[in-house]
């Protein structure tokens, strides 16, 4: 092992990493997982990944880091213990009045198969380019374009398509995911 | 003219659940590289069959009516009684001190002492029962923007798909009696290393194993006789043991059988403020809780440098100003809700109740909806939870789980409740293969205020 004050990659290099993106990671996890309690075991698992994996971590680490949280999350999918629930079931963390739009358009995406929520996530609201999506997903920039070509014309379909906007039931606070 | 990254934009931004959420974070970095240098790695999934499963075989043990006691025991208080004045102002410091014992005392898992057998009756009357007798909780009344709420939740999660790759193999077994020689009565077992059966395999599972009945709902379910079953806890409990009951033939399953990994979980404990509008701020403190003594013992012996236990970390922290048109619904709303979802949902349906609980009428509609719209459940009697305190328990097998489905799916719910104030006090989540405890949760208190921020 490198003595700490030559190795770049040391605590107060995390520090840093940790600072400026723990709030990303959050948000990723706060847009797939049912409260904020979900999403702060997400992010913990992801910096304590990134810390044992830091020389892997590129000089844009964003993509990375999500790339990360996202096996994270396929992971625990498998295990059954944190399933992402669909959009349509993600607490409104918004606020009152929430337009009618924004409700169909949840809805509609919790329609879509996961592949093409991922990518209309990735680009909505993770803000990433198509190259970075690419990393996160692990596809060539090509293959990510298409996808979301593919995906906003389902998204369009099912936008067209009435669905119903809500369960019918309040969502559920933090705290709660019990049975996840 | 747009391009198409920028148009998804436009369309899906409105609709994004974290819109306005600015987290800080709330670990230090240090103890994330403590965990990371300490703790085996986390992502690594294990199937069945692979090497790195070391539970016995997954057989599904013959269902037999017999006791169960998870976990070790030891005496800690009971929630904080005490009456409370309807419309008053709680401000933070009237919240009750320490009611789950101290941190850091105990960190192996407590136990769930119930009693189950073939031919449960259907929940459904004795639920109605409940609400027809829920009398006003130390959580009802009080006046605020804030509604605090405190529990514990265990997840066998980071540990429990991880192949051994350091250290000594825990001893799960320990040094318990023969596995087949039965615990005497009143003998506790307060190291937790009550062993499994000389099979190896779990003793019993706690649930039917069939499909679950969908036809329960008229069936006529036997008077409430006499006085509940479960046994008595371990004499180092805070519950008196109940002399002058039958004493039926205690088995440990559970946690203090099957890990995959090294017998700890981790445990959180959470002090919650649902704002106005949505989490306020949580305040949480993580350890490591193991399944047994021996357990502790081994996962300490393979990692001479833990996480530090009793380490607390400030929670995050998110306000907003107005309230969701979600969260703004009433308490009637949220159980009407329970008549349209997935059986999944139930659980969260209910915790939901809880949170938002300070209200007798809202919990009696919750339980007479349950007994009416999801028949399946069966009702388990009284038990004595993972924090000492008596309640009555349903279950339900994993409504989903079909013949062909793997183990990990078999997440078998229990939900406990104050038998006098019909609240929600605990859920359990086990596997129903093995009757492996995959998850428990305990609420101690909820309560209206008009301000948020107690800290530890």
């Amino acid at each position: 092992m490198e003595p700490p004050d030559l190795d770049p990659r040391n605590e107060a290099w995390f520090s840093t990493i940790y600072a400026d993106f723990y709030p990303h990671i959050m948000r990723y996890g706060m847009r797939r997982l049912p409260d904020a309690e979900a999403a702060g075991e997400l992010a913990q698992d992801v910096f304590v990944i990134t810390w044992r994996r830091r020389a892997e971590v590129p000089a844009a680490p964003l993509p990375w880091l999500y790339g990360v949280a996202r096996r994270v999350l396929a992971n625990r999918r498998r295990a059954d213990t944190h399933v992402p629930v669909p959009v349509a079931h993600v607490p409104d963390r918004g606020f009152q009045n929430e337009p009618a739009a924004v409700l169909d358009l949840r809805a509609a995406l919790a329609t879509l198969p996961e592949p093409d929520q991922e990518i209309l996530r990735l680009i909505g609201w993770e803000e990433l380019s198509v190259g970075e999506a690419a990393t996160v997903l692990g596809c060539s920039r090509t293959a990510a374009g298409v996808r979301l070509h593919r995906a906003r014309r389902r998204l369009t379909a099912a936008l067209a398509t009435p669905q119903p906007t809500s369960r019918g039931y309040a969502v559920a606070a933090p705290e709660t995911g019990g049975s996840r | 003219m747009k391009s198409s990254v920028e148009r998804t934009r436009d369309l899906l931004g409105p609709a994004d659940p974290a819109r306005g959420f600015d987290p800080v974070p709330p670990h230090p970095v240090h103890a994330l590289i403590t965990r990371a240098d300490s703790a085996p790695e986390v992502i690594v999934p294990v199937r069945p069959g692979s090497p790195a499963e070391t539970g016995p075989p997954r057989t599904r043990p013959r269902l037999a009516r017999r006791t169960v006691l998870l976990g070790a025991a030891a005496g800690v208080a009971g929630v904080a009684a005490g009456s409370v004045a309807l419309g008053r102002v709680f401000r933070a410091d009237d919240l009750p001190g320490p009611v789950l014992g101290a941190w850091g005392d105990d960190d192996v898992v407590r136990p769930l002492a119930y009693e189950f057998g073939d031919g449960a009756a259907p929940a459904a009357d004795r639920l109605r029962d409940l609400a027809d007798r829920i009398t006003p909780s130390a959580s009802d009344g009080g006046e605020g923007r804030y509604t605090a709420v405190r529990g514990r939740r265990w997840e066998r999660t980071i540990l429990r798909d991880v192949p051994l790759a350091q250290g000594p193999r825990p001893d799960v077994t320990g040094t318990a009696m023969p596995p087949s020689t039965p615990r005497p009565p009143g003998t506790s077992d307060p190291a937790g290393t009550a062993s499994p059966t000389d099979t190896g395999l779990p003793p019993g599972t706690a649930y039917p194993t069939a499909a679950w009945p969908t036809n329960t709902v008229n069936t006529p379910v036997p008077p409430r006789t006499g006085v509940p079953t479960h046994t008595s806890l371990p004499t180092n409990t805070a519950v008196p043991p109940r002399t002058g009951l039958p004493v039926p033939t205690r088995t440990p399953i559970g946690p203090l059988v099957l890990d995959w990994g090294q017998g700890a979980g981790m445990v959180s404990e959470t002090w919650s403020w649902y704002g106005p509008g949505w989490l306020a701020e949580t305040d949480i403190r993580v350890r490591l809780e193991f399944v047994s003594a021996d357990a502790r013992q081994s996962w300490y012996a393979a990692h001479p440098d833990p996480i530090e236990p009793g380490r607390s970390d400030r929670g995050y922290k998110a306000t907003y100003p107005e309230l969701p048109a979600a969260l703004a619904r009433t308490t009637d709303e949220v159980v009407a809700s329970l008549r349209e979802a997935n059986p999944r949902e139930t659980v969260d349906i209910a915790v939901l109740v809880r949170q938002r609980g300070t209200d007798p009428a809202g919990r009696a509609g919750f339980l007479r909806t349950l007994a009416d719209v999801q028949p399946h459940w069966v009702w388990r009697g009284e038990v004595v939870d993972r924090v000492g305190r008596t309640g009555v328990a349903i279950s339900r097998p994993s409504p989903e789980l079909g013949p062909d489905e793997p183990y990990w799916h078999a997440g078998d719910v229990v939900l406990i409740f104050d038998p006098a104030s019909g609240e929600l006090i605990g859920v359990e989540r086990m596997r129903q293969a093995d009757g492996a405890l995959d998850e428990y949760r305990v609420f101690t208190e909820t309560r209206r205020l008009a301000e948020s921020g107690r800290t530890w």
